[in-house]
């Protein structure tokens, strides 16, 4: 079947989960904001201690997104009650380019993998480890993938995708590492300096989303430290000097806010970076065992192994192989086959 | 000793498999310390242990399946085209407008209706033996005749047959899927002499911008016999269309 290509790219991958997000909530700007405060302070009559807190409660406090955040609780809930059904049910409510997305379809391989569907797992983690994700996505999802590809004895894939882990996350997880310990880098400094309407969003993230822990635009706590930095960073620029006892307390507000916002990224990395610590692990266990059956499997004759062939599917469906590399509409749509284990062999783990 | 052995497998098997997501609540961890040389390097690239994996008959396939975006089971779509008729009669040229129905029963096969409104002008060939002709008369000399019989309109009957399907995406604008198709029937065709029968065959590529619009291309062969002053004879043409559509 014919694909006519026009590649893609990872901005356009992300630019579906912008607008999703950026239409949910009312966004607030802070330059805005903190340029009515000053105006304010002109009308003697009406002059406000500088206090974002009400701003806060505003832009942060109420519940974004709450449909989607809502079934994603709900997924977990049942899936830690073993309901993985149902679980699998609700996690499809998660419309694709929602941020949720991401995580629904990691958390749906896991419940596919707990039924022993590992052809359903594996058809995920191919979309959570497609070109536009490899390098966003959790480092789980590559264990998932790995410990899946064991499971069915595709020692080959196992390598593979440790080899793409390697490639794709290494970098990232370095620098997350780092951020644990200095909760500062060039990608927070480009973010910072960008950053003016409140709540975040994806789109305030750009690229340096690779290399600052996942879901960090989401953080209350982090938005509210930028919030407050922010304005008052303004608001100082546009004091120019006037006020000098007001200078001093946005100066402590400032610095306070900064020291804040930095502590909550190494909080926040090093939360990253412990998860990050258990996977590579795992993921050396799933080495080490894989390398030990390349190594009793090599010499098993070709009818222990069973193909498994893909279901058949109707003229209402289009069918298109997978070249490694989807189209942004492809994504969530693959289908696995496996030729799994040889039969007749009893294997613990 | 073997009963601990066995436990600490299977706590193992589980800690593996359980995501962070449905990991119990746990206090605040110890910092963990990655080193990238130990811990990540060593993982995968060994190129031995790759060619000894390759020999391994177990292995995974994976393809993609998607919903067509229009649903074309039991659906009607109307059409108009605009066409070139290219060959046939050597001093005409042929324009057809169309109007199409189109019943599609599957995905695959439909039946449609058409009815081309054919237009008619001179070459430059047929111009010029006309306007000899004329001078002729004018000067006194015999009146030729220009022999030809234009096409007025048509009425067929096609079946459509979609075997082959692909998508393209034009400026990332989005995704558009489409189908390449064969076509054949005959029906009936009005020239300046009077009625002949037509019958058509051709390809065309159809494709489906959204739910209910559509656009087609499409190179047809008809072949007709025309009545000419010296006799009837034989018609190969090929009209080329482009038209859209509307889906029900």
């Amino acid at each position: 079947m014919m694909k006519s290509l026009f590649t893609f790219t990872l901005t356009t991958a992300l630019v579906a989960g912008l607008h999703a997000q950026a239409s949910a909530a009312e966004r607030v700007s802070a330059s805005a904001w903190a340029k009515s405060w000053v105006q304010s302070l002109n009308d003697k009559s009406n002059i406000q201690a500088f206090s974002t807190s009400s701003l806060e409660k505003k832009v942060l406090g109420t519940c974004e997104d709450c449909e989607n955040k809502n079934a994603m609780k709900k997924a977990r809930q049942l899936f830690a009650q073993g309901d993985y059904d149902a679980a699998i049910k609700t996690y499809n409510e998660i419309p694709r380019g929602n941020t949720y997305w991401l995580s629904a379809v990691e958390e749906k391989g896991w419940a596919y993998f707990r039924q022993n569907q590992f052809e359903k797992a594996l058809a995920q983690t191919k979309s959570l480890l497609a070109p536009q994700f490899a390098e966003i996505s959790n480092s789980e999802a590559y264990l998932l993938q790995s410990l899946t590809q064991l499971k069915i004895c595709d020692y080959k894939g196992v390598f593979e995708t440790h080899q793409i882990f390697k490639e794709k996350q290494k970098k990232r997880i370095l620098e997350v590492q780092n951020l644990a310990k200095t909760g500062w880098n060039d990608d927070l400094a480009n973010v910072m300096r960008k950053m003016d309407k409140f709540p975040l969003t994806l789109d305030e993230m750009g690229d340096s989303v690779q290399r600052l822990p996942l879901l960090l635009y989401k953080d209350i706590e982090f938005q509210k430290q930028a919030l407050r930095f922010k304005t008052s960073q303004h608001a100082m620029a546009l004091l120019g000097g006037k006020y000098p006892r007001l200078q001093k307390a946005l100066d402590k507000i400032n610095q306070d806010s900064f020291i804040g916002m930095k502590d909550r990224v190494q909080e926040l990395a090093q939360e990253e970076t412990n998860e990050n610590f258990k996977i590579i692990q795992k993921l050396n266990l799933v080495e080490v065992e894989a390398i030990q059956r390349v190594h009793t499997d090599m010499n098993l004759s070709d009818s222990m192994y069973a193909e498994s062939k893909f279901q058949k599917v109707g003229d209402d469906k289009l069918v298109f192989m997978d070249d490694g590399r989807p189209w942004i509409d492809e994504l969530d749509k693959f289908e696995v086959s496996a030729k799994t284990c040889a039969q007749g062999i009893r294997r613990k783990m | 000793m073997k009963n601990l052995i066995q436990w600490s497998l299977v706590i193992l098997a589980f800690a593996m498999t359980t995501p962070a997501h449905a990991a119990s609540a746990k206090g605040k961890a110890p910092a963990k310390q990655i080193n990238a040389s130990e811990d990540i390097d060593t993982l995968g690239g060994n190129k031995e242990l790759m060619e000894m994996a390759d020999k391994i008959k177990s292995t995974s396939r994976s393809r993609i399946v998607q919903e067509r975006i229009v649903d074309r089971r039991n659906t009607l779509e109307f059409g108009l085209s605009y066409g070139s008729v290219f060959g046939g009669d050597a001093y005409l040229k042929t324009q057809a407008i169309g109007f199409n129905v189109d019943y599609h029963i599957t995905p695959r096969w439909s039946l449609g209706v058409r009815y081309y409104d054919f237009g008619s002008s001179l070459t430059s060939e047929g111009q010029r033996i006309f306007d000899e002709a004329r001078a002729s008369y004018q000067a006194g000399g015999r009146a030729t005749i220009v022999d030809i019989d234009t096409p007025q309109n048509a009425t067929v009957a096609v079946v459509n047959w979609y075997p082959i399907y692909g998508k393209t995406s034009f400026l990332d604008m989005g995704v558009t899927q489409f189908d390449l198709y064969l076509l054949a029937g005959g029906g009936n065709m009005t020239l300046s002499s009077g009625n002949t029968s037509l019958l058509t065959a051709g390809v065309g590529l159809g494709a489906w911008i959204s739910r209910h619009v559509s656009a087609r291309a499409e190179v047809r062969y008809q072949k007709y016999e025309d009545q000419l002053v010296t006799g009837s004879r034989n018609l190969d043409t090929v009209v080329g269309s482009l038209g859209l559509g509307w889906i029900l």
